[in-house]
């Protein structure tokens, strides 16, 4: 599955986690939103935008809704509510790390289709408006989502820190 | 701007963006009778435009929606006021106190509760 780790992710880690910075802080709790966009054509550097070019994120529902927003993974561990499970590790030297796995999210139920439709990745980043805020890391969907009246789609977004 | 936070039976929360009352009805409706004849919610699956995608598509049963609360804003745009004079202990305890003042999630939420800190606007009644 192709994954991304966006610039955003990188500076937390060098300006707020090594630095202090009190600029590049973590948001207060993550969401995580559904894209047109394939992982494999974005960029490290990749924004949100309406405008499809490049390798922006457009983001599905962000002209019709239809039941689309954005879903919360609380910044918390093994809590009550939708948040992330313990982590684990892995020792290998060339493809191990820590890693975390939230809780599966719900999106929907969709009232139809959404405009634009069809998502092909998942995108953890922060604040409730579409095509907007900063996006830390995403994968592909298993296959390209097409929603309609009654559906939901569930991801369980995973990150593992090598 | 309504967003509508739905509670299905298994404890499964979702926050969704309907233009009315009307739009929402219609879908939870949609997707309460799959439930109910035990249909799957999964949408319409076509093969990924990457080749590195996932093989195994995912598919799962609808859920009967039980609560569904109405916000103005989209739930997670709350912003508390913290009030700094009640911090205590170190200040990394301190810093503690004020993340989890700030986050938008409630810290512990039964299966049946709204998952965010917001006071919802108004519940909006299932039929049936």
């Amino acid at each position: 599955m192709a994954v991304l780790a966006y610039q955003r992710l990188s500076q937390l880690v060098t300006d707020y986690l090594l630095g202090a910075s009190g600029t590049i802080v973590p948001p207060s709790s993550w969401t995580i939103g559904l894209s047109t966009v394939a992982i494999g054509t974005q960029a490290r550097n990749s924004i949100w935008s309406a405008t499809v070019s490049g390798t922006n994120i457009n983001e599905i529902g962000s002209t019709t809704a239809s039941g689309y927003a954005r879903q919360t993974i609380a910044r918390t561990i093994a809590q009550a509510g939708i948040d992330w499970q313990a982590s684990t590790f892995d020792n290998t030297t060339s493809t191990g790390g820590q890693s975390a796995t939230a809780d599966q999210v719900t999106f929907g139920a969709f009232s139809g289709a959404p405009s634009p439709n069809g998502a092909n990745s998942w995108i953890v980043t922060d604040g409730s408006t579409l095509n907007a805020g900063n996006p830390y890391f995403g994968g592909d969907t298993a296959a390209t989502r097409t929603f309609a009246n009654g559906d939901t789609e569930k991801v369980t977004p995973t990150l593992k820190a090598g | 701007m309504p967003f509508y936070e739905i509670i299905y039976e298994p404890g499964t929360k979702s926050v969704a963006f309907y233009e009315n009352d009307e739009e929402a009805m219609s879908a939870i409706n949609a997707h309460k009778e799959r439930a109910i004849s035990g249909q799957p919610a999964t949408p319409e699956s076509s093969p990924h435009p990457s080749p590195d995608a996932p093989a195994a598509v995912g598919s799962w049963a609808a859920e009967r929606p039980i609560k569904v609360f109405v916000y103005d804003e989209h739930p997670a745009s709350f912003e508390p006021t913290i009030d700094t004079t009640s911090l205590t202990g170190s200040p990394q305890e301190m810093i503690n106190q004020i993340r989890e003042a700030a986050s938008a999630n409630s810290p512990a939420p039964g299966p049946q509760d709204s998952q965010y800190k917001m006071e919802p606007a108004r519940e909006l009644q299932i039929e049936g």
